[in-house]
């Protein structure tokens, strides 16, 4: 059977028209956050402290999250059991860092544990959470579409301090890669790595509030993990990782419509699918 | 002017393990090098002229920014920088885009790299990348530049020019450097103070 290519193409000038009219504040929202998850997510990795710096801000605002989407108390002032869950969660986190502060795992290993962390917590908290099946599960199955323009301009805002930060990426890549030649050049290790893990924390926080888990998750490790390739040297990777996010917030929605599924899948589906023939390409093209 | 000076300077590696007391003066375009046995503590104290191990007595005058190349590539393996990016993390903001990276394109040329700017580090050999980071140095502003054991993977031919480079960038730039080495003959010169540590004394814990 030959597919109709034409009836494919109105399909996607008409997902497109549906998004750019009806669905523009969040497709903006999405690529906001594709501008500055995919390069903060490499640097991670060059820093190798995937575990404590994704996963912690990824597992204490995934609890944040929750506590500004829930009432922390009731009518009657009782605690809310999700004062209890934002307890463990930040006392999972800061017990993370005390443990994992001077161990340096496998970036491989450390990604998928705080993708599946990630997930598994914000599962459980939307299961036990009496308010989960109507205000959490949206978020989780990354359902953005109903986001409105009044958002947008916090979100604008909230991105351009975490892009100002990216003007220390030569500091983060010296004390990464150098560090006792950066700390004999009279640089501070641990001011560039509070302000890495700063920059970090604050994307991962507006993005999961806004966004949700799974595009937070899918932006954040998925070009990452394809643009740092073997033959690429940071500045390149920094770009591919950049371009591999802004193309997945632009047909990860797309596809989204087209199929009828939520954003988030679509999202992380787009980033698979762009960081594989990405990497295809500069595979062909280096050998 | 800078200056690098060490009085009745002590320090102990680990504990029951001295070194010292070390003393020396070194004035604008000074080039010390350090020569011993293998762990008699050249390495500990080069960290500690670095700033990177603490002192257990005397006096050391450093300035605040130094250029330290280690003995090892650190956590070079980790972060797929480039020749040319390693350049770029330690060159002073001064001037154009253009300017800075003719520098280094300079800088690259002098120790034999020309044309590898674009390479990543682990694709070059070990020379090559002991080369790359003596470039680096040599192109960061620091007054002072202490080198470790940096040049063992060099070639003969390559690391007698990488001397003389030192020699010559030193008496024009004022700047001072100290360096380990096992090979005295390619390093050391009428003009230059060599400083030999001998094996370190061990006191009884």
């Amino acid at each position: 059977m030959i597919p109709n290519v034409g009836t494919f193409f109105d399909h996607l000038i008409e997902a497109h028209a549906v998004l750019w009219n009806e669905f523009l504040p969040a497709w903006v929202a999405v690529f906001l956050a594709a501008t500055v998850l995919p390069p903060l997510g490499l640097h991670a990795s060059f820093r190798r402290q995937t575990l404590t710096t994704i996963a912690l801000p990824q597992w204490a605002f995934a609890g944040m999250a929750i506590a500004l989407a829930l009432p922390i108390a009731d009518a009657r002032g009782e605690p809310h059991p999700t004062a209890l869950l934002i307890g463990v969660l930040v006392g999972t986190a800061a017990g993370l860092l005390v443990t994992s502060r001077f161990r340096r795992e496998s970036a491989t290993l450390g990604v998928a544990a705080c993708f599946i962390a990630s997930l598994a917590v914000t599962e459980v908290a939307r299961a036990l959470s009496p308010f989960g099946e109507t205000r959490l599960e949206p978020l989780l199955h990354g359902e953005v579409l109903g986001l409105t323009s009044a958002k947008l301009p916090l979100l604008a805002f909230l991105v351009v301090p975490v892009l100002v930060t990216f003007a220390e990426r030569r500091t983060w890549l010296f004390t990464a890669a150098y560090p006792d030649s950066a700390r004999a050049a009279g640089v501070s290790i641990e001011r560039a790595a509070l302000g890495f893990a700063g920059a970090l924390g604050f994307a991962v926080m507006f993005a999961t509030q806004a966004l949700g888990p799974l595009i937070t998750s899918g932006l954040l490790l998925l070009p990452a993990a394809f643009a740092r390739h073997r033959g690429n040297v940071s500045g390149s990777a920094e770009t591919e990782a950049r371009v591999s996010g802004w193309l997945a917030a632009w047909w990860g929605p797309v596809a989204a419509v087209m199929l009828d599924i939520p954003v988030g899948p679509g999202v992380v589906a787009a980033s698979v699918v762009v960081g594989a023939v990405i990497r295809t390409v500069r595979v062909r093209n280096v050998r | 002017m800078s200056r690098l000076s060490a009085a009745e300077l002590i320090v102990v590696p680990s504990p029951g393990v001295r070194i010292g007391p070390v003393s020396f003066t070194l004035g604008p375009g000074d080039l010390l090098v350090l020569r011993g046995p293998n762990g008699c503590g050249k390495t500990t104290l080069l960290r500690t002229l670095a700033g990177l191990h603490p002192i257990e007595s005397g006096q050391l005058a450093v300035p605040s920014t130094v250029a330290y190349v280690a003995q090892g590539p650190e956590d070079e393996e980790q972060v797929p920088l480039g020749v040319d990016e390693v350049l770029t993390l330690v060159q002073a903001n001064d001037g154009s885009a253009r300017s800075r990276a003719d520098a280094r394109h300079a800088a690259l040329s002098d120790v034999g790299l020309e044309g590898r700017g674009a390479r990543r580090m682990s694709t070059l050999s070990g020379g090559e990348r002991q080369r790359a980071r003596f470039a680096a140095a040599l192109l960061s502003p620091a007054p002072v530049l202490l080198f470790d054991e940096a040049t063992s993977a060099v070639d003969d031919e390559g690391e007698k020019k990488l001397a003389d480079l030192l020699r010559s960038r030193l008496s024009t730039t004022g700047r001072i450097a100290v360096v380990v080495t096992h090979r005295p003959d390619v390093w050391t010169q009428p003009e230059s103070t060599t400083l030999v540590l001998p094996a370190p004394s061990r006191r009884p814990r």
